[in-house]
């Protein structure tokens, strides 16, 4: 049961039961604010009947259209703990691929800490392939390797978006 | 504009000014632009250059003085308007910034890019008739879509912020309607935003029909950048125009597409029950077109359902919750509504309910699921329900007993069934036999269930915590019957344990804060709070478990951080938002534009932000001054106006998410939002009453040295000041703030008791109490009191008519010390017995806690008597050398202040005694004897006991001590400097 909705200000001070997650990055105000006015239909929260948030999924399209690069991007997927296995983070990925068909985006991608095989094994199992590593994407104590993972979609009708890179590249080198 | 060989010149002259500003180097900046000008004074862009540098010098006036002189030039070169706007946006003073582009378009009125930037900076300002001509002019120039746009948003946004109804009504909105009709009619809306903003000023007119109109018609279909959108607008659009029919329809259709949608079930079930009420019957049209088709009766609506929850069976794949939700949810609506035939035909309440459960119970989210439904049983039934709920748990009986679970899924079914026998109030009356049996329990089940997360990663949340939470609210609510402190190390040894096996439960965390500080206990917090993480906008919303407490507890140092870090976040809240509000009109988010505005309304009037602030003043004034100049150095700098309230009231908000915690209580004891607006008003009072204090303790020392000083606040006044009135220290403004302190106490010593003990998951009452019970209003509105009288005899002859006067003034020094040791002597209770049941008693810190405070403020308030009766002094002594009398009296208010003084020091002295004592008692408890229930047993986590949440109470409570002693060291130090 879910009701995905366009996320509003206001869920701003409802977030705590997701965010607290260790793994749920809080943002200062301008990254959120950014999100919101610039691609609002790409930030979607899952609501549960009582109202509650239940997960969020915040993304943007980019990239060059003349080098087949226009892309959606997942920049935040995040469920509460409360309400994880019930599908919700496919149910929002879905959202955000279908969004982002309706702007002919050639490819979904996001990228994930690989030493979160939770999440690798949910985005390979929604249709998801490494196309690279990206070397201490994040950082920490130790800094952590990202996978680049995309999804090809429609518009890119020979899939070469997802062909996969055979070296790693470093966080420089990614726009 | 000069040729291009000269530009090149100037960029390079500028260039290492540029360089020292990039580098924060100020003073250099300033030598370099000198520099410059020395060599080319008409460079002008040196000189706003140079403004710059000078205001990062803390020396705003000359900035202010030397941009005034750039900006009168009517700059038009971009460098120049530019290091202008940096430095206007420095000191916050954007509508200089838009003067300075009304002058450079008046000079150059066909400019694409300064229109554009006036635009931008009326944005900042939220002059929305400016920003309506400015994106029309920018139209006029270079007719682009989104430059007319931006002039029709404007126009909203007037009819959205004017308070006049009917000028919003009859004015804005028709004639922004009438705008986007005329770009319709000669078909040039491009974009889906443009769109958008034609249903939003549509629907703002309640013109449904016509906002369908446009949905269905070709201009519809842009809306497609949300999924459905299209479908949605127009679903939405018949609910508001009370169509129902087409809304069950629309909704129906939808529903069909997903089935899991919960707010269209919603829409849906709304649409249904309007068409029962007005008799609505199937006719052969309807039944005619197969997508529209309309289920308006009870009956058709419980076959839609129903079929849903069939094609979801059939379906294969994981189950979607949707359908079987939906249907309790008809089944709740029939059975309230009274139709219990139609009901019937859905089940029995108890059966849907154990339905669910055993196709979703093994999902952490069935117990919510499933709460709202529980009331559709009757009480007789809830015990029987939960004995069948086992029927379906997989775990097999052992001699009657329930064994452990083998799986991670039987043990999140058992979870969730006891919480639903707390929820349905099955825990309400046990013996405390059976609640200690039911505890045990389920700590061994904690325990047990820790096998199936052992391979998560230390970021998830173990499966079995649920237990542990379970038992912490069961002894929470017999600690609030039996106030037993023993109860609070069980259960803060129970967490601690808990935390030690699953560091990343928040729950585990946020409750243990709680209990810390209710054993008076602030240090262990900190930890605790900075491991979660929790920052920006969640300071706003989870601060309230936390941020006041520094200041209750006495952790000054502590406090002022926290404080600090606190209100950056607010006050960069202004800024950072409307640069977005900005991104919105560039990106043509309108829609999201009076969202944002809202949202940093929300921020700018949050209660915590006020009582922040004021707190943080109250801080600086305590801990950082030590004579009265300084104190008259803090007030300018804190810009705090005694004649005016700056807080709005009526506006404040309430922004302390209080759904964090978890909660299985029975309905009857959930938090409700009556007591959460109760406790808001409680906030409310106590702010009141510390933002009074403030004031007038801002009131004295304006009193007392009421010529502004010279700087940066007095210059500042000169610049169309912010506050538009002088600083004019007299009595009149403290006298009424003392009648105001006086009549607010009043107030709420009218009220009902303000001590409220709510559950775990509630809000945790103010100070108030405490602060009433110790008289510190009384002491303070007398040292208040007496200075107003000091200034009074400023004017009155010293020792004539002024006896009145002076008699009152030993009257209140009277009142003061008597008050004092009645208070000191009524907080006979030792902080801790040490012996056995060793116990703390965490108010009589925060009675010394505030003691302390009230003891510095009154020192304070003092020294600015000094600083007026000093020259009184004076002219008596030059008076008495003049006559040559020496038997003049000497006035008894000189005496008075001397053994007043002597006497606050003495009192201080004892103040600080006690203190000391404290720090002896807390050292000598011995909790070795202190019992407690079992707790969580682990080899590795053994190390957490009694003992080591002892040491950390014991730690804060000498941190809490120390910190105490030390500011009174300082204050009374500071008291004996002040004598005449």
């Amino acid at each position: 049961m879910t009701t995905l909705r366009p996320f509003t200000c206001d869920d701003l001070f409802r977030f705590n039961r997701v965010n607290l997650d260790p793994l749920t990055e809080t943002y200062g105000l301008p990254f959120y604010m950014q999100y919101l006015a610039r691609w609002p239909e790409y930030f979607q929260v899952a609501e549960s009947p009582s109202g509650e948030i239940m997960g969020y999924i915040m993304g943007k399209a980019e990239g060059r259209v003349a080098q087949e690069e226009w892309h959606g991007h997942v920049t935040a997927l995040t469920v509460a703990p409360e309400y994880r296995r019930l599908g919700l983070a496919a149910k929002m990925m879905s959202s955000l691929e279908q969004i982002s068909e309706n702007k002919n985006c050639y490819f979904v991608d996001l990228f994930v800490r690989v030493s979160n095989m939770v999440a690798v094994d949910m985005y390979k199992k929604l249709g998801y392939s490494i196309y690279r590593t990206v070397l201490e994407y994040y950082s920490g104590d130790p800094d952590e390797d990202a996978y680049d993972m995309r999804k090809a979609l429609s518009a890119d009708v020979k899939k070469k978006s997802i062909i996969p890179l055979p070296h790693p590249v470093r966080p420089e080198d990614i726009e | 504009m000069a040729g291009r060989g000269h530009v090149d010149v100037s960029e390079r002259r500028l260039r290492p000014i540029y360089d020292a500003l990039d580098a924060s180097n100020n003073k250099k900046a300033i030598q370099e632009a000198d520099k410059v000008l020395r060599k080319q004074k008409d460079l002008i862009c040196a000189k706003a250059l140079k403004a710059i540098a000078l205001l990062r010098s803390s020396r705003r006036q000359e900035a202010l003085l030397l941009a005034a002189e750039v900006a009168s030039q009517e700059p038009i070169e971009e460098a120049t308007l530019q290091a202008l706007t940096i430095c206007y946006r420095e000191m916050e003073r954007g509508d200089l910034v838009a003067r300075i582009y009304e002058n450079a378009v008046k000079k150059v009125p066909q400019s694409e890019e300064f229109l554009s930037h006036l635009f931008m900076a009326y944005v900042r300002l939220g002059e929305y008739k400016k920003q309506q001509q400015t994106g029309m002019a920018l139209y006029k120039v270079v007719p682009k879509n989104p430059y007319y746009f931006w002039s029709v948003m404007s126009i909203v946004m007037q009819a959205l912020t004017t308070e006049d109804e009917k000028l919003s009504q009859k004015m804005f909105l028709p004639l922004a309607e009438r705008m986007v009709e005329k770009m319709a009619k000669d078909m040039k809306i491009e974009a889906e935003a443009e769109v958008r903003l034609y249903l939003m000023i549509l629907e703002k007119q309640k013109k449904y029909e016509e906002a369908l109109e446009v949905v269905v018609g070709p201009l519809g279909s842009k809306l497609i950048s949300e999924i459905e959108l299209q479908s949605l607008k127009q679903a939405e659009l018949y609910v508001q125009l009370e169509d129902w029919p087409k809304a069950n329809a629309k909704y129906r259709k939808l529903l069909l597409t997903n089935p899991d949608n919960w707010l269209w079930y919603i829409h849906y079930f709304n649409s249904l029950f309007h068409l029962v009420n007005s008799g609505w019957t199937p006719s052969e049209a309807d039944e005619g077109s197969s997508t529209d088709v309309i289920t308006g009766t009870v009956d058709m609506a419980i076959a839609f359902v129903e079929e849903r929850v069939e094609d979801e069976l059939k379906n294969g794949k994981r189950l979607q919750r949707g359908p079987f939700l939906a249907r309790m949810e008809l089944l709740k609506r029939l059975t309230e509504r009274g139709n219990q035939e139609a009901a019937d035909k859905i089940g029995s309440p108890s059966d849907l309910l154990k339905e669910y459960f055993g196709k979703f119970g093994d999902k952490p989210s069935c117990f919510m699921d499933m709460r709202p439904y529980l009331t559709m049983m009757k009480l007789d039934d809830h015990a029987k329900f939960v004995e069948e709920l086992q029927t379906y748990l997989e775990i097999p009986k052992k001699g009657g007993e329930l064994s452990l679970p083998s799986d991670v899924k039987s043990m999140q079914r058992h979870i969730c069934c006891v919480g639903l026998a707390r929820s349905l109030g099955l825990q309400e009356h046990l013996t405390e036999r059976n609640r200690d049996e039911l505890i045990q329990d389920l700590m061994r089940r904690h325990q047990h269930g820790l096998q199936f997360g052992k391979d998560l990663l230390p970021t998830d949340v173990q499966p079995s915590d649920s237990y542990l939470l379970m038992t912490v609210h069961i002894k929470y609510a017999v600690y609030l019957k039996t106030q037993e402190r023993s109860l609070l190390f069980e259960m803060i040894v129970m967490l601690e344990k808990g935390v030690a096996c699953s560091p990343s439960n928040a729950q585990y965390k946020l409750i243990l804060i709680k209990l810390y500080i209710l054993l008076g206990a602030f240090q262990p917090c900190k930890k605790l709070y900075d491991n979660m993480e929790i920052k920006h906008i969640q300071q706003d919303t989870l601060g309230h478990f936390y941020s006041c407490y520094a200041v209750a507890l006495g952790h000054l140092t502590s406090a002022c951080s926290i404080l600090s870090a606190m209100l950056k976040f607010f006050s960069a809240n202004h800024k950072d938002t409307t640069e977005y509000i900005i991104a919105a009109y560039k990106y043509g988010s309108f829609h999201k534009i009076p969202e944002i505005i809202s949202f940093r309304e929300r921020l700018n009037l949050s209660h915590n932000y006020s009582a922040l602030a004021v707190e943080r003043m109250l801080l600086d004034f305590i801990m950082e001054t030590t004579n009265p100049e300084q104190m008259r150095e803090l007030l300018d700098f804190m810009e705090i106006s005694p004649e005016k309230d700056e807080i709005k009231w009526d506006l404040l908000k309430d922004n302390r998410d209080m759904t964090v915690l978890s909660s299985w209580e029975p309905k009857e004891r959930e938090l409700t939002d009556q007591q959460i607006e109760q406790s808001f008003c409680q906030d409310k009072q106590w702010l009141r009453l510390r933002s009074l204090i403030l004031r007038s303790l801002a009131a004295v020392i304006l009193m007392s040295q009421p010529a502004p000083l010279d700087g940066e606040h007095s210059l500042d006044k000169q610049d169309a000041s912010k506050n538009g009135e002088s600083q004019v220290g007299d009595g009149n403004t403290l006298l009424s703030l003392i009648l105001e302190i006086n009549a607010h106490v009043q107030d709420v010593e009218c009220q009902p008791s303000s001590g409220n003990m709510y559950l775990l998951c509630g809000p945790v009452p103010t100070r108030m109490k405490v602060y009433l019970d110790g008289q510190h209003h009384i002491l303070l509105t007398s040292i208040f009191q007496v200075a107003v009288d000091v200034h009074s005899l400023e004017t009155s002859d010293l020792t004539g008519q002024s006896q009145e006067l002076q008699e009152q003034i030993s009257r209140n020094f009277d009142c003061i010390l008597k008050t004092l040791e009645y208070v000191l002597d009524s907080m006979d209770t030792p902080i801790a017995t040490p012996c056995s049941p060793p116990q703390v008693y965490p108010q009589v810190l925060q009675g010394l806690v505030l003691l302390v405070e009230t003891l510095c403020l009154m020192a304070l308030v003092t020294s600015q008597c000094q600083v007026m009766l000093k020259p009184l002094k004076a002219t008596l002594t030059k008076k008495k050398k003049k006559k040559k009398n020496p038997t003049t009296i000497v006035p008894q208010v000189f005496n008075d202040y001397k053994m007043f003084v002597d006497s606050l020091v003495q009192f201080g002295e004892k103040l600080h005694k006690c203190l000391m004592e404290v720090n002896t008692v807390i050292t000598g408890v011995d909790v070795s004897t202190l019992e407690i229930g079992p707790v969580l047993e682990h080899a590795e986590k053994d190390a957490i006991s009694v003992e080591t949440v002892w040491k950390k109470v014991k730690d804060s409570y000498q941190i809490s001590v120390g910190e105490m002693s030390e500011v009174l060291k300082q204050k009374l130090q500071f008291l004996r400097t002040i004598r005449l």
